[in-house]
């Protein structure tokens, strides 16, 4: 038997670090036996540190590697998100806008209230839109209020929320609770060489030219090189840009007016001419960027785009290529692909981080206890992940295509049919007849993307499913009491909630408590 | 609603003061009265609602609204200090009141100051309780800090079924966990042992106990008043 016990963590950015931290903690305590985690950091290579929108796991993600919430809000710059507003995605209109927020629909799993609130919509002559009607987030983010109060532990919410935070003080921060709580060990060093075995196993890192590391397990979180998993191991990438067209970003940074601007506490999205604008509020600046195809527009023309957006003559954006895809493999022999060496989609639904989250859990709560099984786990994890990166391709398609917007060559090619994935093809068809819901179409345990995802942003577009009305007299009364409690819910807490900004001073000031 | 003066003899000669206010919900305690007051309430920890800080507490009824389920006796003649300055307050060094407070009084309880514009027996002892509550603050804060940096606090659910199928259940309250009290290292147990701390957090957890009497007593009230009418 060859034990696993010498994990190589290679990279520095948010996927090394977190990757480290997060198999660290779950073994923590093993290092008696030999149990050890290595992290190799090149000094030469930047990191991209654009990612700054998670999703709400990265709460259970921070508590259970054990960092203080407090601390993570003073050090990495974070905010609360509680979901994204699209706006201009339907018709381009400037009125037209939906939230997608973290809060499921009352009682979802109890009752679908889709059929419900598209029946009673039918009757009235100003619609109510789907978001507000079952839940409260999106007036808590129309007025620019936190998902909790002081009084709230850390990790705790009245308002499911996620973080917005800064990556690059992200991943020091995790360095520093790596390498003081954790045992990982920090190398910096540039990997010169990689050694293979027979058998085609990675041997050991050649590290600088004259040092060497062997290890049992080697993590690729190198970026878009790739070292590991593409130049060593030669998994070929599959590209996904005949689906989502976007492939290059610019970023920039935005200063707020003053140090009580209000910060909002949701991602907003505006759709463009061929692409869309990300709008980040951090506490102490904005992060803004343009995601675009360059075959339908210029680099200048998205450039004079995002001017617009911002309210200036001229940007000078730093400009990122996106290859959008994965691997067609993510674990081949020892060596697993972690980060954006695994896959990267344009960051619509904020979808980097928590493939690293969920990539890094599956490996540390998996992880083989000798070689002769690595396989069998290395398939497992495989089939998993795949599945995870064709939802996701398949959830910021739906955006795309839902769209009545007809302005331009990048929304008309957006609806051709054979950039449409399959699957999803078959669940609209099926869904303009049912709602999507719990657990009719989602069969996988930890689905990246919940039917009330699908919910919000099929409602939100204006998508239109037939609704039998007798098929509601089961749960009309139920349905009925849910939107009562939603309208007092939402009521409630539109006055007790604290604004957005005023929490985080507070947050900075006097911390949270840990219970 | 709160109205705010600062007391002054010039304007608050013919004030007087009832002897005892309306009995709250829960009123704060400070750590030199933990062991007077664990004989016959919980002591519990709750969050201050603007700053997220705990502070500690005795719970005297089982609702707000309610009147104290045990009277005077029953407490072994216990009353909270805060509850004995009901209605005062310590800003910037003086003495502030709560006008709308309903111990403040034209006509009922006693003069607040002498003919000559002294301060009056009962506001002596009002001034000396606040001193006294004052310097207490800073060693709840000490203590409060100890048990949060050594993670001793924890939630606690309280709930009750009372006659008649009511049930309360009682939110936001902490108390100091037995368990990782009997965790802490050995220096950290000598540490608090000689600082008092040990014996204040027994008190604390000890007197959850008192949750058992408070609830059975209102209970009994519940089921005589039931049976006279």
């Amino acid at each position: 038997m060859k034990p696993i016990k010498k994990i190589v963590v290679v990279g520095g950015g948010t996927a090394g670090w977190l990757t480290a931290c997060i198999i660290a903690a779950r073994h923590k305590g093993r290092e008696a036996s030999g149990f050890s985690v290595t992290l190799i950091e090149s000094a030469n290579t930047p990191t991209i540190g654009v990612g700054e929108g998670t999703w709400p796991t990265m709460r259970s993600t921070l508590s259970r590697i054990g960092v203080s919430e407090t601390e993570f809000f003073r050090q990495c710059d974070a905010a609360f998100k509680q979901g994204a507003l699209f706006s201009r995605w339907t018709t381009g209109q400037a009125s037209d806008a939906y939230f997608h927020p973290l809060m499921l629909p009352q009682g979802f799993s109890h009752t679908n209230l889709v059929p419900h609130w598209l029946q009673q919509n039918l009757h009235k002559s100003s619609e109510q839109n789907f978001c507000d009607a079952v839940c409260p987030q999106g007036v808590i983010c129309q007025k620019g209020l936190a998902p909790k109060t002081i009084s709230h532990a850390e990790f705790e919410a009245v308002a499911n929320y996620a973080y917005h935070l800064d990556a690059g003080k992200f991943a020091v921060f995790l360095q520093q609770h790596a390498c003081k709580q954790l045992n990982v060990q920090h190398r910096i060093a540039d990997v010169t060489q990689v050694k293979l075995t027979d058998s085609g196993d990675i041997d050991r890192l050649v590290l600088n030219g004259d040092q060497e590391i062997a290890g049992d397990l080697f993590i690729d979180c190198t970026g878009f090189r790739a070292l590991l998993i593409g130049d060593a191991m030669q998994v070929p990438f599959k590209d996904c840009k005949d689906i989502l067209f976007c492939d290059t970003a610019l970023a920039v940074q935005v200063p707020y007016e003053n140090e009580f601007s209000p910060i909002a506490t949701h991602t907003i999205s505006t759709a463009q001419s061929a692409g869309w604008i990300w709008d980040i509020g951090l506490p102490t600046r904005r992060g803004v960027g343009h995601v675009y195809s360059s075959q339908h527009i210029s680099d200048e023309q998205a450039e004079r785009e995002l001017a617009a957006y911002i309210g200036k003559d001229s940007v000078s954006a730093r400009k990122i290529k996106i290859r959008a895809g994965h691997r067609e493999t993510f674990w081949k022999n020892n060596c697993v692909a972690v980060g954006l060496s695994a896959g990267f989609m344009e960051p619509l639904e904020a979808s980097a981080i928590v493939m690293i989250e969920l990539s890094a859990k599956l490996i540390a709560e998996q992880l083989p206890v000798c070689r002769e099984v690595m396989d069998i786990v290395a398939k497992r994890f495989n089939a998993t992940t795949l599945y995870r990166w064709g939802r996701i391709i398949d959830f910021l398609k739906l955006h795309y295509v839902l769209t009545q917007r007809r302005d331009s060559d990048f929304w008309r090619d957006n609806l051709d049919p054979s950039s449409i994935p399959d699957r999803l093809k078959e669940l609209l068809l099926l869904w303009s007849y049912q709602s999507p819901w719990f657990h009719d179409e989602f069969n996988q345990v930890e689905e990246i993307f919940p039917a009330a995802s699908y919910q919000y942003v099929l409602y939100g577009m204006k998508f239109k499913t037939q609704v039998e009305a007798d098929t509601l007299q089961n749960t009309a009364k139920y349905a009925e009491r849910l939107l009562r409690e939603n309208r007092n819910l939402t009521e409630k807490l539109g006055l007790s909630l604290p604004y957005h900004r005023d929490l985080i001073m507070k947050i900075h000031e006097r911390g949270l408590q840990t219970v | 609603m709160a109205r705010f003066e600062l007391l002054s003899a010039d304007q608050h000669q013919d004030l007087r003061l009832i002897a005892q206010g309306e009995t709250p919900h829960f009123t704060s305690v400070i750590t030199s009265e933990f062991f007077e007051a664990a004989n016959s309430l919980p002591i519990m920890l709750t969050k201050n609602s603007e700053t997220g800080e705990f502070f500690a507490v005795v719970i005297l009824s089982m609702k707000s609204g309610e009147p104290p389920i045990k009277n005077l006796a029953q407490r072994g003649g216990f009353v909270p200090l805060s509850l004995q300055c009901q209605g005062f307050y310590i800003s910037d060094q003086q003495i502030a009141i709560d006008r709308d407070n309903p111990r403040f009084s034209s006509t009922e309880g006693e003069a607040l100051f002498t003919a000559s514009r002294q301060p009056a027996e009962c506001l002596r002892k009002v001034q000396h309780t606040l001193g006294k509550l004052h310097i207490g603050q800073e060693q709840n804060q000490a203590f409060i800090k100890a048990m949060t940096e050594n993670q001793l606090i924890e939630p606690v659910d309280l709930d009750f079924s009372f006659e008649k199928g009511e049930r309360i259940s009682l939110k936001g309250l902490y108390s100091i966990s037995l368990d990782s009290l009997h965790q802490l290292d050995d220096a950290k147990v000598i540490e608090f042992f000689r600082s008092g701390y040990m014996q204040l957090a027994y008190l604390v957890a000890g007197s959850l106990k008192q949750f058992n009497s408070l609830a059975h007593m209102r209970n009994q009230a519940l089921l005589s008043k039931t049976e006279t009418t």
